[in-house]
């Protein structure tokens, strides 16, 4: 079975709502990175503001459910970026497939 | 004269990875923003340097920070010239870069000479997992602190937990991967519940990265 990682970037303090909204869409858990951003063009003096960056390991068939359901529970729009998985040791107990 | 700034941002189909020195990561954010980076965030990690005089001495572990960048593929090269000739990566002790390709990238290749671990088990866990690339020979492992998303105590006590995790995330040459896997399920358990998890990624480009050719120069 291919899988896959989701990051999902969103403003601090937002990861808890996203993981929620992840489980129900049927992720089986999250790791949650504390992470500033940055600009392109920084003023000389320039808060860098804060963002959890959300990592989920799922399977290509309820990835967009997971996407939807996030997508749904935000007014802004969210950025989802997918890394494909090559191996995985820990992982093939957990992961739900799609009925 | 270089030309840095792209005038537009197409949609990212790689992951542009960073390990630089703890206060640089911010500048190769706005360097790789300038140059045409979609998004980029940047946290605190741990390089740990192995040797057991160094350990013993608490000296194994120096400050980074780990940038996180994405990409176009058409500007990856622009990328990679400004973290050369900007931030030196290129030399030792300057930091790391590497490219992951994402999910529908065209030009992925097939397979890749390296492959990247990112390896995430409780905290306190993490020196096992160094433990296990040390008795492989691996080396240069990337160490982050993280809070995992699944809490049973918050269900059993309605209070806020956020368990504590670690993320070690290592560079290697695509055959040791799977001899790697054998020996975290082997000995860290890792095929048991709630062992931790460990991925690997294809990695597309890389620079500044230690190799024994550069070792014997």
């Amino acid at each position: 079975m291919t899988k896959q990682m989701l990051l999902i970037s969103v403003p601090l303090g937002k990861a808890e709502r996203v993981v929620q909204l992840a489980t129900q869409a049927g992720a089986s858990g999250a790791t949650i990175l504390h992470t500033r951003e940055g600009f392109a063009e920084p003023k000389a003096f320039q808060l860098e503001p804060q963002r959890d960056l959300v990592m989920i390991v799922t399977s290509p068939e309820i990835r967009a459910g997971i996407e939807e359901s996030v997508q749904q529970g935000f007014d802004q729009t969210i950025e989802f970026y997918c890394l494909p998985i090559i191996d995985s040791v820990g992982l093939d107990r957990g992961l739900p497939i799609k009925e | 004269m270089d030309k840095e700034i792209t005038e537009t941002l197409k949609t990212p189909n790689t992951l542009m990875v960073g390990v630089v020195t703890r206060g640089q990561g911010s500048r190769m954010m706005n360097l790789l923003r300038r140059r045409g980076a979609h998004y980029a965030v940047c946290t605190f990690a741990e390089g740990t340097v192995p040797g057991h005089i160094l350990k013993m001495l608490q000296l194994a572990k120096t400050k980074k920070e780990l940038v996180l960048a994405f990409i176009n593929d058409e500007i990856e090269d622009n990328c990679y010239r400004g973290l050369s000739m900007d931030l030196k990566i290129e030399q030792p002790g300057h930091g790391v870069a590497f490219s992951i390709p994402l999910c529908g990238n065209p030009t992925a290749p097939e397979k890749t000479e390296l492959s990247g671990a990112l390896i995430i088990v409780d905290k306190g866990k993490g020196e096992d997992v160094l433990d296990v690339f040390d008795d492989l020979g691996l080396r240069g492992g990337t160490m982050l602190s993280a809070y995992g998303g699944a809490s049973i105590a918050k269900i059993l006590f309605d209070m806020p937990v956020q368990p504590e995790k670690e993320v070690v995330f290592l560079v290697t040459p695509s055959e040791k991967i799977k001899e790697m896997l054998t020996s975290l399920e082997t000995e860290l358990q890792m095929s048991e519940p709630n062992q931790g998890i460990a991925v690997t990624f294809a990695i597309s480009r890389s620079i500044g990265l230690f190799t024994e050719a550069k070792k014997g120069s």
